[in-house]
């Protein structure tokens, strides 16, 4: 207990020692004042010099006055110190949306450098977003609001403070209620606090909103992946983006790659029916994908509910009538959609074999009929007949708003309804379709709060923007499960003058003489104590807290089912199909008009949260705008997604502005023509085109507008209609891949399930000492460290970018230098497009050094600044790198990166301090690549040495693996035959790149193996 | 025929027409030295300055910002750099091969245009190993390169095609150096004996080294030249071996062929002929040197680059039946992108200017038509510089893996340093052409008539 209170002094010395600017304390400042107060007569000079002293010591101790000063104890060891030069790592969490992971925060000195998932958590299990570990970036940025502000002039927390509680009383007073809009709250503590605040002002009216991850009654939980606890035989998804958008995306791509590894054809192996419109990741790896607009979705899972009936026997779902299904006969309605029946068929029959092992999946972009029909789909495979069951989950937030309810209650604000408003955690300003309607409403607000790390869009539009604590240097409590609450603990102390938001709620209750806890650390150990410690238990509760904050969180004692989780009640569905059912609604056909045209009409668009700026709050962060989105391989923007067909119809190209109109909003974008894509269907990006940052700025188009009258469907928007723009603008998109085939050479290899059994009887005729060579085979006397991917595992997710440009200080190089092809990433996903472009497969393979036994890039630098070490790494000595090129020009893979220009000296703090101390950074005019984290080799190797014992395998985890979800990417000893990667490296599905040039790459790939549905079984 | 016809068509061709007195020949060569050039010349040097200060100032703009600045990516990291390296080092090398191999062939005709085509040798080496030199990411390192002592005890990988290019170029460029200055020994010492200024009296008497013209002179001085001579010779042959090397020795499809080294040592000449033909043409109109340059000389010269064309017509050829025959995938790729993929017009270019057009030269119209041979030798110089560009861009943008094939783009910069080389060599040839002989006069001596005995009685007037 006190030895850590120690370190983290010492930890926050250090930190005072690197940053001076951000130490100047308020006691120093605010001290005069307060001195003057307390000594009306004067100050003796002998009294001065003591209280200088006095305040000396106390800002020596103190440091910012608004750190908080727990304790907070580290994951894997408890340091009886910091040591510098030795990382410690300490267990978060992270919150997006509804979504909650447990997270390892690894800091260095007292800063942290890199983020991983935290193996203990029970819901993501070791697996962690890539927007987790990318958020790292938003910590130092510099864009963050560094202190109060009212309006646009620099303010103090006590005025703020002050003015809030004004604000507070004025509501408590008065006949007008007061509004506080959050995003997704899963926090006991947080409503627990908000509670309490209730209490004082009765008027509180508290609304969750969550743009991107709506929640609706017929939606699943979002906030518990499905595949995380026993992985499904049969996984149909109905346009549900799961290993994708989904922000459980790691957890289920953890569940559905757990049976995607086998190590011989007759392994139980899952398989993945996708019916999609857009392109999305979840269809890239599937093993049957049926495109299909969403708006024919419902009487698709309804074709499938009759089949399932009527070949299968499985009865209909309590209360619905099979007069119901009339209108959908399986066969008319594979024709209306431009199916082959003999899909459904399949997909039936798989259904049915596999009824105790299926996960039917929607997603949230469907229109309102089909989440009705797919819940039907689930409750009718889940309750066999069951008359009163309730089934599924799905998640109760009695505050969370839907959008159309937002529009209300906007319009009564507008109104002038409100007396006061506080923003926090949302961004209505950017989000909310109607712009003017919310500034409308805004205005007519008397005061406005936003608690927000940034100056934002909503923020300028407030009276106050009070700064808030970025996640790692905050407090929390998150409900992960009904019962296993993660807890969130600052790894750092505050960088700028900035408050937790809790903490300000806090200030103000304390303000109105409410007997509330000094700090919001405080209040949630009292909510812990009360509501999870459990009381008998012979563990001290301050014993039972530190292995709580150590562990990453704690079961609780009870369940808080009560007002998060729920389930499906049949019952309560019955009333709302059989009221949409009524009209049973004409399918829109697949085969739209192939005439060219001017504009079309009546396109679908598919809204989704992206994969690195997620709902836009992230749009920032330059790492995450600089990922390559993980089908269309886009950076920095959100094209417009047009099928092939659609494309030719409008005479458009890549890049092609177009006009995209609902009838009431209009929005420009330009077009990027997806392989795959259902024609008639048009899929854009959320997230982007804000109007504040100094990196997030003009990047992009806002997508929201176009939501504004799309009811029922949180994240579609049928109707639209687009057109070229006429002024024939282009703009070139920032791609990392531009092409996409892989003209019939032999790279990312994929085998049919058959095709594996066929090849895995054959004799392995790919042995790379095969080859008859005039040069003498290398010797690896101690290691050949190694990596092996499993293609089958790979679902192209990206988090390895992430957590490589994390770890290994990859510079970020902007929109103009990637559309010269000059991104920096050390491992990149190819993704290649094979068979019909308008209906292709789609094959991923992460990239990077492969660490050849004779690497071509080291016989030709002609300074010797790249050589090949005794274990099997080709090193490249960055001090003797004089930059020219050729290394670059003589690798097969082109793995390696130049730095064109110098990308990072002029970072300032506080950005400079992401950097991971342990990997050099890169000057100007030097070539980089893949190191296979050697940092992380030489750890582990000192480790061994000193606890005087050979490496073992799975010491060694370099950042992509250890980030990677599917657990596709494993590092280890090649000489040790019992390893893993030897293992691996000698599977049936092994082979090397390029193995015919004679390089001998050492990283081995293992062959995608899909498993698609076989007609001749049916019969 | 009659024999005597025959005997007639036998006997060489003169080297020199009319009458040319030995004194005629120095005031003529040696004169303009001294005296102020003419209008046109300064037009002509304002113009080539200021095209070198424009490539100096952005080659500065270049190394202070970094090779960003240019259109070099990933997977295209050489570019214009290497491009105009190697299309420089060719130029070069018409003036090794007319003053070396030529004089151990002892072909006569080379001794009017040995000298303005050593000279060229040179300032087309200075050109070629300025790009080397600023290509690199850190040129303040670029003497890593080198092979010094150290107390680092690093040394160069002697295995990097790029240090066979070190050696090779410098190596190049000394012995052509020394050459060119040994054969301008004499003729300095000629300027030496006519120069009334002072400061120009000193000048060219140190750089005489003291030259008397006797006779024990002279036969060290066709020793040391013979030999220099034959080291030349060799180099004429290794240096653009050595640069096809960077290529051949590497494994990107369309670089790794073993017929590179023979094809870039015939390209370069090929080249390097184009360029001596434009030059010639120019100083013998300005200089009205018609009688010494003659029209025999260039259509030798066109001759030879008829020659060269149909041997680069013969590599190409067998370049597409190497992809073709060779059933390898990346191969034909890459032949195919040559004609048919991004960058198919500047394999269409090449082509044409190369191979189509010198056919010309089979015309004797051409070949002896100021018209004629400017507009062949025009388009052999676009087309081995787009050759290179093929090369290196083309075979560079689409390798191995799809997914990071990538085009490529120049940008101003590149332009404009591209500029610059030509301002940079055109500056040395009209500065070299007011300082220095333009042609050889003792050598031209040598081939006056009556100058060597022969067997219709040698006349000595």
């Amino acid at each position: 207990m006190k030895e850590p209170e120690d370190a983290r002094k010492i930890k926050q010395v250090g930190y005072e020692k690197d940053m001076p600017a951000l130490t100047s304390g308020h006691h120093i400042e605010d001290l005069p004042a307060e001195i003057l107060e307390m000594y009306p007569d004067g100050i003796s000079r002998r009294r001065f010099l003591s209280l200088l002293s006095a305040s000396a010591a106390l800002a020596m101790g103190a440091s910012c006055s608004q750190i908080d000063r727990g304790t907070i104890v580290s994951y894997t060891k408890n340091p009886g110190e910091i040591k510098p030069g030795v990382a410690a790592c300490y267990a978060s969490t992270f919150q997006e949306g509804w979504t909650t992971q447990g997270v390892l925060v690894k800091t260095r000195e007292g800063r942290p450098i890199h983020i991983e998932g935290n193996p203990d958590h029970p819901i993501s299990k070791g697996t962690v977003s890539l927007r987790a570990m990318g958020d790292l970036l938003g910590l130092y940025d510099p864009d963050r609001l560094r202190a109060p502000k009212l309006n646009s002039d620099a303010s103090t927390w006590e005025a703020a403070i002050a003015a809030l509680t004004q604000a507070f009383e004025k509501a408590r007073t008065g006949d007008k209620p007061f509004l506080l809009m959050t995003g997704a709250m899963v926090s006991p503590s947080q409503r627990s606090l908000i509670a309490d605040l209730k209490q004082a002002v009765p008027g509180l009216w508290h609304v969750c909103w969550e743009p991107a991850s709506p929640l609706s009654q017929f939606l699943d939980d979002p906030s518990i992946p499905k595949l995380h606890s026993e992985p499904a035989k049969i996984i149909l998804s109905l346009q549900s983006d799961f290993l994708g958008s989904d922000g459980n995306a790691p957890s289920y791509i953890q569940g559905f790659a757990s049976s995607r590894r086998i190590s011989s054809p007759s392994d139980r192996m899952n398989r993945l029916w996708v019916f999609e419109g857009p392109m999305t990741l979840t269809g890239a790896n599937a093993d049957v994908r049926i495109r299909v607009r969403p708006s024919g979705i419902a009487s698709l899972a309804y074709a499938l509910i009759r089949l399932l009936n009527e070949v299968h026997g499985i009865a209909l779902p309590y209360g619905m009538d099979a007069n119901y299904l009339k209108p959908y006969m399986p066969a008319k309605t594979a024709e209306t959609l431009g199916l082959e029946l003999v899909n459904l068929e399949l997909l039936a029959r798989d259904l049915a074999e596999a009824r105790q092992s299926v996960q039917v999946l929607a997603g949230p972009s469907l229109p309102a009929e089909a989440s009705v029909a797919s819940s039907l789909l689930k409750i009718m495979l889940e309750a066999d007949g069951d008359q009163s069951g309730s089934h599924g989950s799905r998640l109760f937030v009695a505050e969370a708003v839907s959008n159309a309810e937002l529009r209300n209650l906007i319009e009564e604000a507008a109104g002038g309804k409100f007396s006061g408003a506080i923003f926090w955690g949302v961004n209505p300003a950017y989000a909310f379709p109607e712009a003017s309607l919310w500034k409308e409403a805004v205005g007519n607000i008397p005061d406005t709060f936003r608690i927000g790390p940034y100056e934002d869009e909503t923020a300028t539009d407030c009276d106050w923007r009070l700064p808030e604590h970025h996640w790692l240097e905050a407090w929390g409590d998150f409900l992960s499960t009904s019962r296993f609450v993660s807890l969130r603990q600052p790894t750092i102390g505050p960088l700028h003058s900035t408050r937790q938001g809790e903490d300000i709620l806090l200030a103000c209750m304390r303000d109105m003489d409410l007997q509330v806890p000094g700090s919001y650390r405080e209040y949630i150990k009292t909510v812990w104590k009360s509501r999870i410690y459990p009381g008998n238990s012979p563990v001290r509760f301050d014993d039972y807290w530190n292995a709580a904050l150590h562990n990453g969180g704690a079961e609780s004692i009870r369940e808080f089912s009560s007002f998060l989780q729920g389930s499906w009640q049949t019952a309560e569905l019955r009333g709302v199909w059989s009221s949409l059912g009524s009209e049973s609604k004409e399918d829109v056909p697949n085969a739209g008009n192939e005439a060219a045209a001017d504009a079309i009409d009546g396109m679908e668009l598919v809204l989704a949260p992206q994969a690195g700026v997620y709902d836009g709050r992230y749009a920032n962060n330059g790492w995450l705008n600089e990922l390559p989105d993980p089908v269309t391989r886009a950076t920095w923007g959100n094209p417009l997604s047009l099928s092939i067909a659609d494309a030719e119809r409008l005479g458009v190209g890549n890049g092609d502005v177009v006009e995209v109109t609902n009838g009431e909003t209009t929005i420009e974008a330009p077009v990027l023509i997806q392989p795959g894509q259902c024609p008639g269907v048009a899929a854009l990006a959320l997230g982007y085109g804000r109007r504040s940052g100094s990196v997030a700025a003009g990047i992009g188009v806002n997508a929201y507008p176009l939501l504004n009258n799309s009811p029922g469907s949180p994240l579609l928007a049928p109707g639209i209609s687009m057109r070229r723009k006429n002024t024939r603008e282009r703009r070139p998109l920032p791609l990392t891949q531009t092409h996409d085939r892989m003209e019939g050479r032999d790279l990312a290899r994929s085998w049919t399930l058959n095709r594996y059994a066929l090849e895995s009887g054959k004799e392995k005729v790919h042995d790379p000492h095969h080859h008859a060579s005039l040069i003498p085979e290398r010797k690896y006397p101690e290691h050949k460290w190694s990596m092996a991917v499993d293609l089958s595992a790979c679902v192209g997710c990206s988090a390895c970018v992430i957590a490589c440009q994390s770890e290994n200080n990859i510079p970020v190089v902007g929109p103009e230098q990637v559309l010269k092809g000059r991104h920096m990433h050390w491992i990149r996903i190819d993704r290649y497009y094979e068979g019909d472009p308008h209906d292709p497969r789609v094959l991923h393979q992460p990239m990077f050094c492969q660490h050849c036994d004779d690497a071509p890039c080291e016989i030709v630098c002609p300074v010797n600044a790249t050589t090949h070490s005794p274990d099997g790494l080709n090193q490249m000595a960055y001090n003797r790198c004089v930059g020219t090129r050729y290394c670059s020009n003589n690798c097969p893979f082109k793995v390696r990166r130049f730095n064109f220009f110098d990308y990072t000296s002029m970072k300032k703090e506080p950005e400079n301090l992401v950097f991971n101390p342990e990997v050099t950074v890169r000057p100007r005019g030097v070539m980089e690549k893949c190191t296979l984290c050697i940092q992380r080799i030489q750890n582990a190797k000192q480790k061994a040495k000193v606890e005087d014992r050979s490496i073992k395998d799975g010491d060694i985890v370099p950042a992509c693996a250890a980030a990677c979800p599917a657990g596709a990417i494993v590092f280890g000893d090649l000489n040790d035959p019992d390893s893993r990667v030897a293992k691996l490296s000698k599977s049936n599905r092994a082979y090397h790149m390029l193995e015919e040039l004679g390089i001998k790459p050492s990283v081995t790939y293992l062959a995608d193996i899909s498993h698609p549905a076989i007609i001749e079984e049916l019969r | 025929m009659k024999p005597e016809a025959v005997l007639e068509k036998l006997k060489p061709a003169p080297v020199i027409t009319g009458h040319v007195r030995l004194g005629d020949l120095d005031d003529q060569l040696l004169t303009p030295v001294g005296e102020k050039p003419p209008l046109a010349w300064f037009i002509a040097f304002a113009m080539t300055s200021t095209a070198t200060l424009i490539g100096m100032a952005l080659i500065g703009y270049t190394i202070a910002t970094g090779i960003g600045v240019w259109g070099n990516n990933i997977p295209v990291a050489w570019a214009f750099d290497i491009i105009n390296f190697v299309f420089w080092v060719g130029i070069g090398h018409a003036g090794t091969l007319i003053s070396a191999i030529l004089l151990l062939f002892r072909a006569r005709w080379r001794n009017g245009v040995s000298r303005f085509a050593e000279a060229m040798t040179i300032f087309a080496v200075i050109c070629a190993t300025l790009f080397p030199l600023i290509h690199v990411g850190r040129p303040w390192l670029a003497f890593w390169l080198g092979p010094y002592p150290n107390q680092r005890g690093i040394w160069p990988n002697f295995r990097s095609p790029l240090l066979w290019d070190v050696f090779a170029v410098n190596t190049y460029f000394l012995v052509s150096l020394l050459f060119w200055y040994i054969g301008l020994i004499p003729d300095i010492a000629s300027m030496r004996d006519r120069a009334a200024n002072k400061i120009r009296k000193f000048v060219y008497s140190a750089l005489s080294l003291g030259w008397r013209g006797a006779s024990r002179h002279w036969r060290h001085y066709e020793k040391a030249y013979l030999i220099i001579a034959g080291l030349a010779t060799g180099l004429v042959l290794s240096v653009h071996s050595v640069v096809s090397f960077d290529f051949a020795v590497s494994l990107v499809p369309g670089w790794h062929m073993t017929i590179f080294p023979p094809y870039f040592v015939a390209g370069a000449i090929f080249a390097g002929f184009a360029m001596v033909v434009m030059a010639m043409v120019v100083v013998r109109r300005t200089m009205r040197l018609e009688h010494l340059i003659t029209d025999y000389h260039l259509e030798v010269m066109n001759k030879v680059i008829l020659a060269c064309s149909c041997l680069m017509g013969y590599a190409y050829l067998l370049e597409g039946f190497t992809a073709w025959y060779s059933m390898n995938d990346y191969i034909h790729h890459t032949f195919l992108q040559y004609i048919f993929g991004t960058y198919w017009w500047a394999g269409w270019l090449t082509i044409t200017c190369n191979i189509l057009i010198p056919q010309l030269l089979w015309f004797k119209w051409f070949r002896t038509k100021y018209f004629g041979m400017i507009f062949v030798s025009l388009s052999v110089t676009v087309g081995m510089w787009f050759e290179r560009f093929v090369i290196i861009v083309s075979s560079l943008h689409e390798d191995f893996l799809p997914s990071s094939w990538h085009i490529y783009m120049p940008t101003y910069v590149d332009y404009g340093i591209l500029l610059g080389s030509f301002g940079l060599f055109f500056t040395l040839v009209l500065l070299f052409a007011r300082v220095l002989p333009v042609i050889a006069t003792t050598e031209m001596k040598m081939v006056l008539p009556g100058s060597q005995p022969h067997r219709e009685g040698g006349s000595h007037e």
